[in-house]
């Protein structure tokens, strides 16, 4: 199954690697089978997420993808080194298309498919930030300096630089409020919630509010002045 | 071994030890987090021994929830005009905003715990919104009409997003970062772009 890459968001695939911590080429890095490496890193994004980094224990991780506790030391060091190796991602560039009216909606559901798709890793990145971990605050900083560039280039081609780089702040300051804001409240129903129609509604009407699209500011100085 | 002679301070000093503990857990887990936070560091924080600390409190989990019983500031006054202007609106909710620095140390708690699921301060965290969107709805529907909920909407995630950001960008250094002329500056602008203009409303 392939799903739908997000050009605002990057895509896992295509990203380097965030070089935060020291990289040291590790033979473990390479071992074993992939699959069986995969399998782990696919069940230690799910309990991390569900039940917080400090909360699972290598032996939950082992268990859940029906190894030992042994085998999964073959393919990583500690808990910690699995955790890395789920960050890494970084935005890529995104394609310079005019943004417009229906366009703006677009943008939107790019943004938000970006983090349906991650919205697990971010989870995991946001709750080890708070707890002060440098990476994950080095990781978060730059997932959202990327999300930022990106918006910006997407508006500038619509609105000139000044503006575009105004309403990149805004949008990203209002994606992140909606997203925290729904998060906790729909806590495990978030992601499902995320893809339903009346969210997408929501948020566009949203995006659509602060980016005031249409604006006429010879007309609009101050028109609801007393 | 002897027990111990519970004496019973009297209601004034404890009601002051009770908010000294509170203020130096809220110190405390918004710094290092609940798990991290001992019944010992609070106490040692509030100048107090750990029995001292468990006449007032069962555990360190009872000290949490009675941050979440703080009530909430009561809602801002009301706009002196029946038309508010743009500025007027501007500077409604930078008090607000002003406020959240003010106990940006409860706000992270708050964000940490919700995020863990913690139902009592999830239920905390939505009556500080609600009395946000309450305070907010009315001035607003004064210019926007039925517009009132969705701009207000916009203009909470739009703070809740800057909150946040600027939390974990800059921890401790929070107050002092957000006193600065261009944060206010850029704080202004996001609440001026969060606040559509009437004439391009109705045109949508």
């Amino acid at each position: 199954m392939t799903q739908p890459r997000s050009r605002v968001l990057g895509d896992d695939r295509a990203a380097p690697r965030l070089a935060t911590r020291d990289r040291v080429a590790d033979e473990r890095s390479s071992r074993g089978r992939p699959a069986t490496r995969a399998r782990i890193l696919a069940a230690a994004r799910l309990l991390f997420g569900k039940q917080g980094f400090a909360a699972t224990t290598v032996k939950d991780i082992a268990r859940e993808c029906d190894i030992t506790d042994a085998a999964l030391y073959y393919y990583f060091r500690s808990k910690r080194e699995i955790l890395d190796s789920l960050w890494g991602p970084l935005p890529e560039s995104p394609a310079e298309e005019p943004i417009r009216g229906d366009s703006l909606d677009d943008l939107t559901d790019e943004v938000l498919d970006g983090i349906a798709q991650r919205e697990a890793l971010f989870r995991i990145v946001l709750r080890q930030a708070l707890a002060g971990d440098r990476t994950a605050l080095a990781l978060r900083d730059q997932t959202m300096a990327g999300l930022e560039e990106n918006l910006f280039r997407r508006l500038r081609t619509s609105f000139g630089d000044d503006e575009a780089r105004e309403l990149a702040d805004s949008l990203c300051m209002l994606f992140l409020g909606l997203y925290h804001n729904s998060e906790i409240e729909l806590g495990e129903d978030f992601a499902a919630v995320l893809g339903t129609p009346q969210f997408r509604e929501r948020a566009r009407a949203l995006v659509r509010t602060v980016a005031a699209v249409g604006v006429d500011t010879a007309t609009a100085a101050e028109p609801c002045a007393p | 071994m002897a027990q111990p002679v519970r004496t019973y301070p009297d209601q004034r000093t404890g009601e002051a030890t009770r908010a000294r503990i509170l203020a130096a857990a809220a110190a405390l887990f918004a710094e290092h987090g609940f798990d991290a936070t001992t019944v010992r560091a609070i106490a040692s924080h509030a100048g107090i021994t750990d029995g001292a600390l468990y006449y007032h409190f069962a555990s360190k989990r009872e000290v949490l929830n009675a941050l979440w019983q703080i009530p909430p500031r009561p809602p801002a006054l009301a706009l002196g005009r029946l038309t508010p202007s743009r500025a007027d609106l501007i500077r409604h909710a930078e008090r607000r905003f002003n406020a959240w620095v003010d106990s940006v140390g409860l706000m992270r708690i708050l964000f940490q715990q919700s995020l863990e699921g913690d139902r009592l301060a999830i239920a905390f965290r939505r009556s500080v919104i609600a009395g946000y969107l309450d305070a907010m709805i009315p001035s607003f529907a004064a210019v926007y009409g039925e517009r009132a909920p969705r701009i207000a909407e916009a203009q909470l995630h739009t703070l809740t997003g800057l909150v946040t950001d600027t939390m974990l960008r800059y921890g401790p250094a929070f107050r002092e970062v957000a006193g600065q002329e261009s944060f206010r500056r850029r704080l202004r602008r996001l609440l001026d772009r969060a606040l559509p203009y009437p004439g391009v409303l109705q045109e949508q």
